[in-house]
């Protein structure tokens, strides 16, 4: 049967409320799901039921292959975070900053701040959790900075921390501003991933 | 039938390069109809076999992805990179290697190539 753009959309809707959240995900699945339609021929909405039960653990699986997804997509470290002009002004400007600020020794600035690198970031995870609702077309490439640097503060938070206020110097200024930085990342990789993989899949969808 | 199909499970991912080798670039359903086809309905490639297989290698590195617009939706293709287009040949090399003792061992008297 000839399947039309009101019920490919149709399947799309569906496959939505049965947990399909990404369309990475759900574009691969609808486009096999179509393509089963096609093969057959007979009434749409039965057709389309015997392939959802027929097809039901395949759905089940790539329903939940989305964390493995998220947590697979992980960011180039070098090339998205490392060596990003962003990244290298936010370190420059977070060195400024906190030697700036007026604090007696270096002691007291990390008594005060050596955990805010990890503390930046929350606000980003609740951009991510309202993007993850909000959001029909987005992607699981979108969520990659969320899983990776959330793994860089904790190498932050466990083995960096008492580093920093064992030094208590320049150097410890230095990963301080270092790892700020890394939590601001957050914020910047979230737009520019949300921007580049919806302009991809904008431009296909027309 | 069954029995043939777990024989055929170690191999997937070797046949799905050599697919795209051939082919340039394919989907997911096509992979599955085109193995049937091939095989005149001997072979099967389950859905759930076929997609964590192809995501793992996209992951790997050995496959690459093309997204076009077909019919109202959008389709993944899938294409062999350069690693992959690598990786298929030593594959295939392994995969004959295993036919071939297979043979020896199955029918001895028979000579291949």
């Amino acid at each position: 049967m000839k399947v039309t753009a009101k019920q490919i959309n149709r399947i799309d809707e569906r496959l939505i409320a049965t947990g399909f959240h990404f369309m990475d995900i759900r574009l691969e699945v609808l486009d096999h799901l179509v393509c089963l339609l096609e093969e057959r021929e007979g009434d749409f909405d039965t057709e389309l039921e015997k392939i959802f039960i027929s097809e039901s653990a395949y759905l089940q699986q790539q329903r939940k292959s989305f964390l493995f997804r998220m947590a697979g997509a992980r960011i180039n470290l070098f090339k998205d975070l490392l060596w990003n002009p962003v990244f290298i002004t936010l370190c420059i400007l977070s060195f400024t900053v906190y030697s700036l600020l007026p604090y007696n020794s270096v002691r007291d600035l990390l008594n005060d701040l050596d955990i805010l690198p990890v503390a930046l970031p929350i606000a980003a995870f609740v951009l991510h959790g309202w993007y993850f609702f909000r959001s029909k077309n987005k992607v699981t490439g979108t969520f990659a900075a969320l899983f990776s640097i959330s793994l860089l503060l904790q190498f932050y938070l466990l083995f960096l921390v008492p580093l920093v206020r064992k030094l208590e110097n320049t150097w410890s200024v230095l990963i301080l501003s270092l790892f700020t930085s890394v939590g601001l990342m957050m914020y910047v990789l979230f737009f520019t991933y949300k921007h580049k993989n919806e302009a991809k899949y904008r431009k296909l969808l027309g | 039938m069954k029995k043939q199909q777990q024989l055929y499970k170690g191999s997937l991912n070797t046949i799905i390069m050599k697919l795209l080798e051939q082919n340039g670039k394919m989907y997911g359903y096509e992979i599955t109809q085109k193995v049937k086809e091939i095989t005149q309905g001997e072979m099967n490639i389950t859905e759930g076999a076929l997609y964590p297989a192809l995501h793992k290698m996209e992951a790997e590195g050995f496959l690459d992805v093309e997204l076009d617009r077909v019919d109202g939706r959008i389709r993944k293709y899938y294409k062999l990179t350069a690693n992959g287009a690598e990786e298929t040949v030593s594959r295939m090399e392994e995969l004959e290697n295993f036919i071939r003792n297979m043979q020896t061992i199955v029918n001895p008297n028979l000579k291949i190539g």
